[in-house]
């Protein structure tokens, strides 16, 4: 409906996106008893564009909104029954999530009065008689102020929504998280953890695995960030760490490999700071990556610090693969010690007064030793921050070097049945000194063994029967290392240094590893040969034969243990029972 | 404005400094302030005098403006930071990317 004075009304119907309303028409509501004013309003309105309906009272007012809301209201102060406040303060009950423009037309001109209009409500008022230009002016500012109400309230909606669906997405994200199992990974009898998410998506992780050889392994890290870009890291990271694990990988190995992944994961901008630790139990040895951790804090039975383990390398996922440096800090340990660890989430909480909670308080809270070290942290950390808000992940993880217990747990949890029935087959490898230099074949051929027999529970026992002839043949067969030195105060390390340089240097060499199974009645028989061979003597030292502790458990796991008159050949026969799950002989 | 710029008299070193904390916040005003000049400036220098605070988020922005400044130890010079700066900086090791003065 055209304005018919000429003048379009100065208001754009598609300023909130909606496009005009309903036929593109305004609608106003006009309430007065009084015709003669009723009329000259109306007029006007209609001039402006409107479609007008008209009510006598507010009783009728109501009713008419009940059915329809119209864009604006412009009523009297004075009506029958019921007045105009009364009637702006319905409507502002009524319809709390729609603003209505109401404009107050009034024969009243007291101060008092007119400001009553705002306070029950009303956008505007005016004095009769009422002057046509101004009217439309005010009715469009009304309208103005309705459509931002509009959108804000849209865009409110909007938000909330959002609001709800990430919340439903990260709850999601969690329960994945939750379904990886990590806590079961952690749930050993020297080994405690505290894991306490700023939101709810931790970017902070702690996974345990136990490799085949019998080590304990551990990565303790924090991501940059939180939210779903850090729990996808952790997804990742952790199917990696406890596959490589439980093929039995050196910590050298999984760190360069998460370093690879993380890297080709994340944007630049992001990177995984992380602590990998290896402890074996039988030997006592630790080695410990540390890239971006704090210090992991090392105390004896007795509760006094040792030397811990600093951060020397860049976190996981910054540095490109060929300069990546994945080797670790190896040191031992004594029946009683104790690792910490901690993110620094705990060292940047800070109390009410903004002083952190620091690293010096963490030594206080375990100095006096015991196990409970996990409960004093936090005990501290609650103490000093108050009733702070958290504003990192916190996490802490103690590893106790309990020899037996650790030890015990070897065969906890293995089902005893066969995948496979057992069949006849053989395979063989050859190493190159240049494939030694760079290739770690025995998780290689456990993944092989896996995939033609299936060896269930009892592929640990076979993997240490492994390892230890090819580590008498590489280290002690091409390296020419005295295994008798790992056992001297800080053997370990120089052995380690020793073996890399050795190693990095090899020139010549091959060693040869073929397997033969032959099943039985009673299950079978896997014959295990590893030989070493090089063209030329090294230090001339034959060391052979000397009795490596690992042999020993060669010797009680296997049939039979021999070796080849130049003492570079081994074999062994490691022979397996249907109903039980050791192959060692009763 | 929480980060400031300045030109070397020769043209050849963007230095920008970051006031109080080097956050997630920061991110954007960090990465308009490099990237507005593209490629030209061959060395960077981050002035930590200001800084007091560092997160692991700021460290990564450090490796993104590593890449663009090329990727070189010697591209990107951290200087002057606060005793708790260069303690999150050694932690993470990244005197091995970055010259720290």
């Amino acid at each position: 409906m055209m304005p018919r004075d000429g003048m379009p009304l100065a208001y754009d119907l598609t300023m909130d996106g909606q496009g005009p309303l309903i036929g593109g028409e305004l609608h106003a509501l006009v309430v007065d008893d009084n015709e003669g004013d009723v009329y000259l309003v109306q007029r006007m309105l209609i001039d402006a564009g409107f479609v007008v309906a008209v009510a006598g009272t507010t009783e009728d007012a109501l009713a008419l909104m009940a059915y329809s809301q119209p864009d604006v209201v412009c009523c009297d102060i004075c009506l029958p029954g019921a007045d105009g406040y009364v009637l702006s303060s319905a409507i502002r009950e009524r319809y709390p999530d729609v603003h209505i423009p109401i404009i107050f037309i009034t024969g009243l001109s007291d101060e008092q009065a007119l400001l009553k209009c705002f306070a029950a409500g009303g956008d505007d008022v005016m004095v009769k008689p009422v002057n046509p230009a101004r009217l439309r002016a005010k009715v469009t500012a009304a309208l103005r102020t309705r459509d931002l109400h509009r959108v804000l309230s849209r865009q409110r909606d909007q938000l909330a929504l959002y609001q709800t669906d990430m919340q439903r997405d990260m709850e999601i994200a969690k329960s994945i998280m939750d379904n990886l199992g990590s806590e079961k990974t952690l749930a050993l009898p020297n080994v405690s953890y505290h894991l306490q998410p700023m939101d709810t998506l931790n970017g902070d992780v702690i996974i345990g695995g136990r490799s085949p050889g019998g080590a304990q392994c551990f990565l303790f890290g924090d991501f940059t960030g939180h939210g779903l870009p850090a729990a996808i890291g952790v997804q990742v990271v952790h199917g990696v760490f406890c596959a490589m694990v439980a093929r039995g990988h050196a910590i050298e190995r999984i760190a360069t490999e998460l370093n690879r992944k993380v890297r080709q994961l994340l944007p630049r901008d992001r990177f995984l700071s992380a602590a990998l630790i290896e402890i074996y139990p039988d030997s006592g040895t630790i080695s410990v990556w540390n890239g971006g951790m704090p210090e992991l804090l090392v105390r004896n039975a007795a509760g006094e610090l040792l030397k811990g383990f600093r951060s020397t390398k860049l976190p996981l996922g910054v540095l490109p693969v060929e300069e990546f440096d994945a080797t670790p800090t190896r040191r031992q340990l004594r029946e009683g010690d104790a690792l910490f660890c901690y993110s620094d989430g705990v060292i940047e909480a800070e109390n009410a007064g903004g002083t952190m909670f620091g690293v010096e308080r963490v030594k206080l809270a375990l100095a006096s030793g015991g196990q409970q070290a996990v409960e004093r942290v936090r005990a501290a950390l609650m103490q000093h921050t108050g009733g702070t808000p958290q504003r990192d992940d916190v996490s802490m993880l103690h590893v106790r070097f309990e020899r037996e217990a650790m030890l015990a747990l070897l065969d906890r949890d293995a089902p005893m049945d066969m995948a496979r029935a057992a069949t006849h087959w053989r395979c063989s490898v050859d190493l190159g000194s240049d494939a030694l230099r760079c290739t770690d074949p025995i998780p290689v051929l456990g993944a092989v063994m896996d995939a033609i027999q299936g060896f269930g529970p009892r592929s640990d026992e076979i993997y240490m029967v492994v390892s230890a002839l090819f580590a008498r043949a590489l280290e002690q067969g091409l390296l020419g290392l005295d295994p008798a030195t790992k056992n001297e105060q800080s053997g370990f390390a120089l052995y380690y240094h020793k073996l890399e340089e050795r190693i990095a240097a090899l020139q010549d060499g091959h060693i040869a590893i073929s397997f033969e199974h032959t099943p039985d009645a009673e299950g079978g028989v896997l014959q295990i040969e590893v030989t070493e061979s090089r063209s030329a003597c090294h230090e001339g030292q034959m060391l052979r034969t000397a009795p490596l502790s690992n042999l020993a458990v060669v010797r009680s796991l296997c049939e039979s243990l021999q070796f080849s008159a130049d003492g570079r050949g081994a074999v062994a026969r490691y022979r397996w029972y249907k109903n039980r799950v050791s192959g060692a002989p009763h | 404005m929480s980060i400031s710029t300045q030109t070397s008299g020769d043209g050849q070193t963007l230095t920008i400094r970051v006031q109080d904390r080097f956050d997630f916040n920061v991110h954007r005003e960090l990465r308009q302030a490099y990237e507005a000049a593209g490629k030209r400036f061959g060395n960077y220098v981050l002035d930590l005098r200001g800084t007091t605070y560092m997160d692991s988020a700021a460290l990564g922005m450090l490796l993104q403006l590593r890449e663009h400044a090329g990727g070189k130890r010697q591209a990107v010079r951290l200087t002057n930071a606060q005793p708790v700066i260069r303690d999150i900086l050694a932690v993470a090791n990244f005197d091995q990317l970055f010259t720290i003065e």
